[in-house]
């Protein structure tokens, strides 16, 4: 099953034709790039000693949603909102890459 | 006999017996000229087994393989490796850059070799070795493979020809791709019929035009060939590989796509060690430990909510409709648009109220008020009359009566807190939650480890942060009522100035519920009211094991009955499991008639959302009365979308369709937690399923 957001990538990087298996396996691959940049964003956002305490608190609620979350936010404003924008970039950024030549051959 | 790894000496050319093989391989490998594949092979090592020659008995008188039987084994082994498939490759191999010349054939090759072989002292061992690889091979290609091979060749010269021939179109240099394609169709599209007009002549005409044909329906693979041949990927093209190619070249897309990922990810990944070698600069080994954690899918989880609202925002906002077809509102969407998010009858935060007291005080919802946009009265009121259809009117009464009282079992998590009227926050029976509490924090820096850090893996100290929450995380509200009264009368605090305060020091004290807790405490009382036992009686279950999982489980056992997933099939007190994950209760419905209202109340615990972190009560809005308990409108359950966009609402950034897809979308995340695996049972026997 696939969520809007799922079928929204799909369409982005045309890869709605595939079998169900790569389509997974590429969208399980994008999940993964979006935490890698969620994680630089805020580690490169926060102060030496926030990203210190960031990374503690990840460490001491590895089960708990809340508390590093929403310390993040507490320290960057509108957190969600410069993240979506980033993400937006490096979307951009792969679809250039590698929709270069076209899918038409 | 030659030891292994040496090359024999070849005196001459067309010297028949293979030199320094011993008899027992010739025979192997004469049986190898004359038969190939697996019976053969089966057959070889049938014949092995039962040849005595290859065994002997050792000094116990042990069966053991002997030094003949090794060497035999050995060549048996090696055809086992290189068996039938990889003999064209062999052959090939040996064909290389000899493809041209047609009239060349595969004995031609092995003489040649053969020659080269036996002429050329100079040629190093391994070279040697290889070219006597290719020789044994060469050997065993019988005259089918010989065949093929002539074959495959001639297919090659063939579209070569059509390729590089005359009648192949000019286009292949155009400027646009799109218009070369479609130029390419029109021109082919017209050939294609000339040819088909051509068929009616005589036989031989008919079976050249039909090969035309398919010719130039291939046009677009035959594009690709050229493409590759001008790339120098791909030398040869074969007949059975057409439909391989269509298949590689989509891997080819993907395999960029996927490529463009991981490159990025690796660019990241530096980023993010090189970030965290600054953070911590004299600490070798903490470093080595964070970035190990870093890629650990325990922190990550948390993460991915996140990363992905962020996603379904760059979607939804930056990328326009056409591309997505889902960033904005479908069009399914825009015939129910609602964008309230709260009803008139009942708060999230605050205990429900009755009429009188409402009218006293107007409610002010927590966090930043959103928009409202009503839904047409006449929509309203359809959805409640489709939904007072659906439900038997004999049950209606009941319903209401249930659910008032499943609210009022529910009002009880509103605990008196010095004044104030708070809900305990989300934890569970795990060490982690321990830390949240102020007894847990002293048992941590008492548990300092010698380095500074907090000594977590230390299963004593995880034992006594458990015991910091107040009964597991599932104790019943009266029961932690009293317990709060305890600790407020001995601290001596009186009163607390605002609920933040209160539900803060609520949290340190360990009052905490998990969803499960939460869940099986409004179901104990609903059964104690209706059946007389209570909720473990009925189930066989214990307090305090109760697991989201346990629902499924005990339905699983017949102790339950699984709802269809339609809405106006839910009644008070059915449990939504979503897997093992969580878990919540249905406590009823709202249908009003006068305010032409229609919602679904789930009571839940939980910390998805931050601003309504532990026990509250969802109002879930029926737009879809046909549809499921996923078809709803949820978005008063997730993260706050619409405060996030505020600015960009006001200032005509972004649309209220964009708002309000960004929400749904925001829900279906929170939902895809389970794959929107979620199933409804029913325990309470009150309803006809």
């Amino acid at each position: 099953m696939f969520t809007p957001i799922y079928q929204g990538l799909m369409k982005i990087f045309k890869i709605d034709h595939l079998l169900e298996n790569d389509k997974d396996r590429i969208l399980k691959e994008f999940e993964e790039l979006m935490i890698d940049i969620t994680i630089n964003f805020i580690l490169s956002s926060l102060s030496d000693d926030d990203a210190r305490k960031f990374l503690s608190l990840m460490e001491t609620s590895s089960e708990d949603l809340v508390a590093p979350i929403n310390f993040a936010k507490e320290k960057i404003p509108d957190l969600e909102k410069k993240l979506a924008l980033e993400i937006k970039k490096e979307i951009e950024r792969i679809k250039k890459k590698t929709l270069k030549y076209g899918r038409n051959w | 006999m030659v030891e292994t790894g040496e090359i024999p000496k070849i005196s001459s050319p067309l010297q028949k017996k293979p030199l320094g093989v011993p008899r027992e391989i010739r025979v192997v490998k004469e049986n190898i000229v004359a038969e190939t594949g697996e019976a053969l092979r089966e057959k070889l090592l049938k014949d092995f087994i039962s040849d005595e020659r290859f065994f002997k008995k050792d000094k116990l008188g042990r069966t053991i393989l002997s030094a003949a039987g090794r060497r035999a084994l050995g060549e048996r082994l090696y055809i086992d490796r290189w068996g039938p498939k990889k003999r064209y490759q062999e052959a090939r191999f040996g064909l290389k850059g000899r493809c041209g010349n047609d009239n060349e054939t595969v004995e031609d090759v092995l003489e040649s070799l053969r020659e080269q072989i036996a002429k050329d002292r100079n040629i190093p061992p391994e070279e040697r070795k290889r070219l006597k690889r290719v020789l044994v091979f060469l050997e065993r290609v019988n005259r089918e493979d010989q065949e093929r091979i002539g074959q495959i060749r001639a297919e090659v010269r063939s579209e070569l020809s059509l390729i590089l021939g005359p009648d192949f179109p000019e286009h292949l240099v155009s400027k646009s791709q799109a218009e070369e394609v479609l130029s390419l169709r029109k021109a082919w599209g017209e050939k294609s019929i000339k040819v088909a007009e051509a068929r009616r002549e005589g036989d031989l005409q008919k079976v050249r035009a039909a090969q035309r044909e398919r010719a130039l329906l291939k046009a677009q693979l035959v594009k690709k060939y050229t493409r590759l041949i001008s790339e120098g990927k791909r030398k040869r093209i074969l007949e059975g590989e057409i439909p391989a190619i269509e298949l590689t070249f989509k891997a080819k897309e993907v395999e960029r796509l996927r490529q463009a990922i991981s490159e990025r990810r690796g660019s990241l990944k530096e980023k993010i060690f090189r970030r965290i070698s600054e953070l911590f600069p004299w600490n070798r080994k903490k470093v080595e430990q964070e970035e190990k954690k870093t890629y650990d899918s325990g922190r990550r989880r948390f993460l991915r909510n996140l990363a992905l609202l962020a996603t379904a925002a760059a979607i939804a906002v930056t990328i326009p409709k056409e591309v997505t077809g889902v960033g904005p509102l479908t069009t399914e969407e825009t015939e129910t648009p609602s964008g309230a998010r709260k009803s008139e009858e009942i708060s999230i935060e605050e205990p429900r109220l009755t009429l009188e007291e409402r009218q006293k005080k107007p409610e002010i919802p927590p966090g930043p008020t959103p928009v409202e946009t009503e839904q047409p009265e006449e929509e309203k009121k359809k959805i409640i009359e489709i939904l007072k259809q659906r439900i038997r009117p004999e049950e209606l009464a009941l319903i209401e009566k249930v659910t008032e009282e499943a609210l009022r079992i529910s009002d009880k998590f509103f605990l008196d807190v010095g004044g104030q009227k708070v809900t305990p926050a989300f934890g569970e029976w795990k060490p982690t939650y321990g830390i949240r509490t102020r007894e847990g924090k002293q048992i941590l820096e008492k548990n300092r480890g010698e380095e500074g850090r907090y000594d977590l893996h230390n299963k004593e100290v995880q034992e006594q942060l458990k015991q910091t929450i107040f009964q597991f995380a599932k104790a019943y509200p009266e029961e932690m009522q009293k317990e709060i009264n305890r600790r407020l009368k001995a601290q001596g605090v009186t009163e607390f100035k605002t609920r933040e305060e209160a539900k803060k020091w609520l949290e340190e004290e360990g009052f905490m519920i998990d969803c499960a807790g939460a869940v099986s405490y409004v179901m104990d009382r609903l059964f104690k009211q209706y059946t007389g036992k209570s909720f473990y009686e009925a189930t066989e279950t214990r307090w305090g094991y109760v697991g989201p999982g346990t629902f499924t489980e005990l339905a699983r056992k017949g102790l339950a009955s699984e709802v269809p997933d339609k809405i106006f099939n839910l009644r008070p007190g059915d449990v939504i499991a979503l897997g093992n994950v969580h878990s919540m209760v249905v406590l009823g419905f709202q249908i009003n008639e006068k305010t032409n209202k229609a919602v679904l109340l789930i009571g839940q615990s939980t910390n998805v959302a931050a601003e309504k972190n532990g026990y509250h009560v969802v109002a879930i809005k029926i737009t879809n009365p046909d549809g499921g308990l996923s078809d709803q409108d949820w978005s008063s359950i997730g993260i706050n979308v619409r405060a996030l966009f505020e600015d960009d609402l006001a200032q005509g950034r972004m649309t209220e369709e964009q708002i309000r897809a960004l929400e749904l979308q925001g829900l279906n995340y929170s939902w895809r937690f389970t794959n929107g695996n979620y199933k409804v049972y029913r325990f309470l026997s009150l309803f006809k399923p």
